[in-house]
């Protein structure tokens, strides 16, 4: 199965450019089977994801996206909001007490101008990082990162030891499913997406 | 009547002998005397101690500065900055002095790896080479294709790049 973890929508994301409503038509065009609503720190209504999905065959799950003063993390299982800025211990113990799945987003993402690579930063420098030591996997490939930006999340979760995960980051339409993360069983319900999540049975690709 | 207000802002970045990167932000004007020091600790750029002290007439919000601060240590500068420091000094109820302080300390520090490259691609006369340069570094970064205007679908720059 092929799902994107990581999108982003209009309003409850103020920066992304995409309307719920489009998500189905596109995913359906590229084939992907799934995708993951992962709002800035803000869960979806479950009521409001059925009725986004309707009976069209692409399933639809919750995540959200929070920041943390270490870095972005995507959440799941976590049926809570966080508002304001918390430290990574903080939510660790927040998302183990609750059983979810936490996922450092775009760990080594850089500037406009200038990336993790251009600091010199080695490989066992990138695997101290903070963040990763609160995490359950990272995601190694990113929509909205450079190339070296995902190889060095790749590199590191290698060393590490962590399943890395994919997704899109997307906030605009076109961007939707340019990572996936693709399961080896089938997910019909949040339930499932945990479970497969904790199980590692997954690999990255592309739907694009 | 005449109103006369003068202020005078510094921010220096000073590379130490350890690697680290010495910050100095220092803001004086009629009312008020602030400065901070952060030491920002490559590869990843984290602040790894902060201080500060504002002195003579600072906002109410921003009297215990020297313990309000220390909450950017461990902070990274790096993508979603503006939201960390926003949460952590309060945003616009906070001490907006401290997070203007930071976020202008943390644009020194990237300027700070950034100057040398601007500098170089600024030696280039010949215009073609220039653009050429430029529509080279928007291919290898994706976050600059539609950060600005000059880099929006109908732009010359963007032209036949089709990112």
């Amino acid at each position: 199965m092929l799902i994107d973890l990581h999108v982003h929508t209009s309003p409850r994301s103020p920066c992304s450019n995409i309307h719920p409503a489009e998500l189905i038509q596109e995913a359906k065009r590229i084939g992907l089977d799934g995708f993951c609503l992962t709002e800035h720190q803000v869960l979806w209504d479950w009521d409001e994801v059925v009725r986004l999905a309707g009976d069209n065959g692409i399933k639809i799950f919750r995540g959200n996206e929070i920041t943390t003063a270490q870095g972005d993390v995507l959440v799941f299982g976590l049926d809570q909001d966080i508002k304001g800025i918390i430290t990574i211990q903080e939510l660790h113990l927040i998302v183990q007490s609750a059983g979810g799945f936490s996922i450092a987003a775009h760990p080594f993402r850089g500037f406009k101008m200038f990336g993790v690579g251009q600091l010199g930063m080695t490989l066992d420098q990138a695997c101290k990082k903070k963040i990763l030591q609160f995490v359950d996997s990272i995601e190694i490939r990113n929509g909205r990162v450079t190339e070296k930006e995902n190889e060095v999340a790749g590199n590191v979760a290698e060393k590490l030891g962590l399943r890395g995960t994919a997704g899109s980051d997307a906030h605009e339409i076109g961007a939707l499913g340019t990572w996936v993360t693709i399961f080896e069983k089938d997910i019909e319900t949040e339930t499932d997406l945990l479970r497969e999540l904790k199980s590692g049975r997954f690999t990255i690709g592309s739907a694009r | 009547m005449t109103l006369q207000f003068l202020r005078n802002k510094v921010i220096e970045v000073e590379p130490r002998p350890d690697g680290d990167l010495s910050v100095s932000w220092r803001l004086t004007d009629d009312l008020l005397k602030a400065e901070i020091q952060l030491i920002v600790q490559p590869p990843e750029l984290e602040i790894i101690e902060a201080e500060a002290r504002l002195e003579r007439y600072p906002p109410l919000s921003c009297r215990d500065a020297s313990n309000l601060i220390k909450k950017v240590e461990g902070v990274s500068i790096g993508s979603g900055l503006r939201k960390i420091l926003a949460g952590l000094l309060g945003g616009t109820v906070g001490c907006s002095i401290l997070m203007d302080a930071v976020l202008e300390s943390s644009n020194a520090v990237i300027l700070h790896f950034t100057r040398p490259g601007i500098e170089a691609g600024e030696t280039v006369a010949d215009p073609d080479k220039k653009l050429a340069a430029l529509r080279e570094r928007l291919k290898t970064n994706p976050r600059l294709v539609r950060s600005c205007i000059a880099f929006q679908d109908e732009s010359p720059i963007m032209a036949g790049l089709n990112l």
